[in-house]
């Protein structure tokens, strides 16, 4: 592959805005080569066909997930160290505007 | 070299006749930091001499006051993922670079109320994403085998630390080979435990249906001790096996040990697969030894062949959510939020903070989980890990073990697998299937090729821990290879 082609920075852009990651331009020209390997070995498990009657197996343990008690519980750790890389204001942690405007 | 090599069992005994002798202990093996540390570069974070003291005091303390500690005075060291108080707990990662966690992981915990004394934490690749431990944020580790190789990943700085003296035991975590393949390159023992056995509470997570904490040590006698004593039910994990109850493996071992039960040992062809000639010459030669005594049947279980694609499907899938949680805001690097909008915070503080590696498997995993791919790779992914399940139950309905290659090359030098990503990817072929069936599974030391060193995986059904163990053990009888001192 000589350049980056159109369809590359196309794919690139995508992840970036599913994953909000940025590339550099160094990381970019390195994804767009292990890319395509990436794909083409994922793309091993459509030799298998549909597989129609599979039930897909999200976890290999058979439990349910189990629910404690709804009771309050002190939480032994203090705030100040739970929230150690956090600005708070007015009790608030302070996060960036969700909504632009 | 007094203590350094010494297995923890027997360490443990001698501490509980003469407490004292402790101090020695952690004496001798700070001088072996000292010595090699800069040469193998296993560690982080190293506590002070005069913290890991104070804490030895103690425990001698409560020795002397009659407390039987199982793991007295013994110094642990920790991959740096597992979550310690008041220790920076990096994930070798530059997004986690400050972070000092609040609490103890569960298993710090229990390790604590044993008698172990965490020593120091481990180097890591990057989110535990890697086969080599180059993908560390700060510096790669270095086999002590040979030091212009890896140590194998993505727990080399545990692997590195117990094979060059740094530590008597250590902890890792394995979420498709993470404790097997750097305990084979460096000639020690490690155990992925069955799915659930060990508490996941504290351990920053990667892919969480897939990934255990478990013990590495120089014997399987140490694998077994450090495993009774993190293998239990806790309610602050969801995921853990309920009305589990604690189990001494070490004396279960040794009770097996006694009966010598024939095995049924099965060999899966596909596992054999790309298993460089030198590496399958080691591995046969004491496979015959240990058929000789046991049973052994070939078998072929073809599906096995999607298994690595398959993992590696869910395991990006499962990273690109997990890692979600690492927006700036609450703890790990932050940036400006003043007058800009979540996206670009968000987007720049994961720029900034994650390498290429983990970077690239998030997006990867965003990519497979997107409106139409999702079917195409996530779920099919998911369909053969059930029909690998179904078909693997099968298989111990009838063999008590598989026996199979832990790694089938040796290890590679610095530099040479991470520039091919599937090449990298291809090393764990043989130790994701115990991740995707949920598995217990041990490596233990075969032999060398070329003076680097060779192991032997075994595999069986869920919480059959003291068989493997037990068969890790029959090795070590065969080859005598425990408790290895690489030429440093």
């Amino acid at each position: 592959m000589a350049s980056t082609t159109e369809a590359d920075v196309d794919v690139i852009e995508h992840l970036e805005r599913l994953a909000l990651i940025k590339f550099s331009q160094e990381e970019r020209d390195r994804l767009k080569k292990e890319l395509r390997k990436i794909i083409e070995f994922f793309d091993q498990l459509r030799e298998l066909g549909e597989l129609k009657n599979i039930e897909p197996l999200f976890h290999v343990l058979d439990i349910e997930s189990p629910l404690r008690d709804d009771e309050p519980r002190r939480c032994e750790i203090p705030q100040n160290e739970l929230l150690s890389g956090a600005e708070i204001e007015q009790g608030y942690v302070k996060a960036p505007r969700t909504i632009s405007g | 070299m007094k203590y350094i090599y010494e297995p923890a069992y027997k360490l443990v005994d001698l501490f509980h006749q003469e407490p004292d002798k402790i101090f020695d202990y952690i004496d001798a093996v700070f001088n072996r930091i000292k010595s090699v540390e800069s040469k193998v570069k296993s560690y982080i974070t190293l506590r002070s001499y005069d913290s890991v003291l104070k804490e030895a005091e103690e425990v001698v303390l409560r020795i002397k006051k009659g407390e039987h500690l199982p793991l007295a005075g013994i110094l642990i060291a920790v991959k740096d993922n597992i979550s310690t108080r008041g220790l920076r707990t990096t994930c070798a990662s530059r997004i986690l670079e400050n972070y000092v966690p609040p609490y103890d992981a569960t298993v710090i915990k229990m390790i604590k109320e044993a008698g172990g004394i965490v020593v120091g934490k481990t180097n890591m690749d990057e989110f535990a994403m890697g086969s080599t431990t180059e993908n560390s944020a700060f510096f790669p580790t270095h086999n002590p085998w040979d030091l212009t190789r890896v140590p194998g990943g993505s727990s080399g700085g545990s692997a590195a630390a117990i094979s060059a003296g740094e530590t008597t035991l250590a902890l890792g975590s394995d979420t498709g080979g993470s404790i097997r393949c750097p305990a084979a390159f460096t000639a020690t023992v490690g155990l992925k435990p069955t799915y659930g056995l060990v508490s996941r509470y504290g351990l920053i997570a990667y892919a969480s249906s897939l990934d255990q904490i478990g013990p590495m040590a120089r014997n399987v006698h140490d694998v077994a001790l450090l495993l009774s004593i993190i293998a239990t039910h806790d309610s602050l994990d969801s995921t853990s096996i309920p009305r589990i109850q604690r189990c001494n493996f070490l004396m279960e071992l040794l009770d097996t040990m006694k009966k010598r039960p024939r095995l049924k040992i099965a060999l899966v062809r596909e596992l054999w697969k790309g298993v460089e000639e030198d590496v399958g010459k080691v591995l046969h030669n004491v496979l015959d030894k240990l058929c000789s005594e046991h049973m052994c049947e070939e078998v072929s279980i073809p599906i096995v062949h999607y298994a690595l694609p398959a993992y590696y499907v869910i395991a990006m899938a499962e990273a690109s959510s997990n890692l979600a949680r690492y927006d700036g805001v609450r703890y790990g690097l932050s940036t400006t939020k003043e007058g800009r909008n979540w996206i670009e915070v968000f987007s720049e503080v994961r720029s900034k903070g994650f390498g290429f590696e983990v970077k690239k498997r998030i997006a990867l995993g965003a990519f497979i989980l997107s409106a139409g791919y999702q079917e195409q790779y996530y779920i099919r992914a998911l369909k053969v890990r059930r029909i690998l399940k179904v078909e693997f139950d099968k298989l111990f309905t009838k063999f008590d073990v598989i026996a199979l290659p832990t790694m089938p090359i040796k290890p590679p030098r610095l530099g040479e697998a991470i520039t091919d990503p599937i090449k990298l990817y291809s090393m764990d072929i043989d130790t994701v299937l115990a991740n995707m069936i949920g598995s217990p599974a041990v490596s233990v030391p075969a032999g060398f090729a070329n003076a680097l060193p060779v192991a032997v995986q075994f595999m069986g059904k869920p919480l059959s821990e003291t068989t493997l163990l037990y068969a890790a053990s029959l090795i070590e009888e065969i080859t005598k290879l425990h408790d290895l001192k690489p030429p440093l």
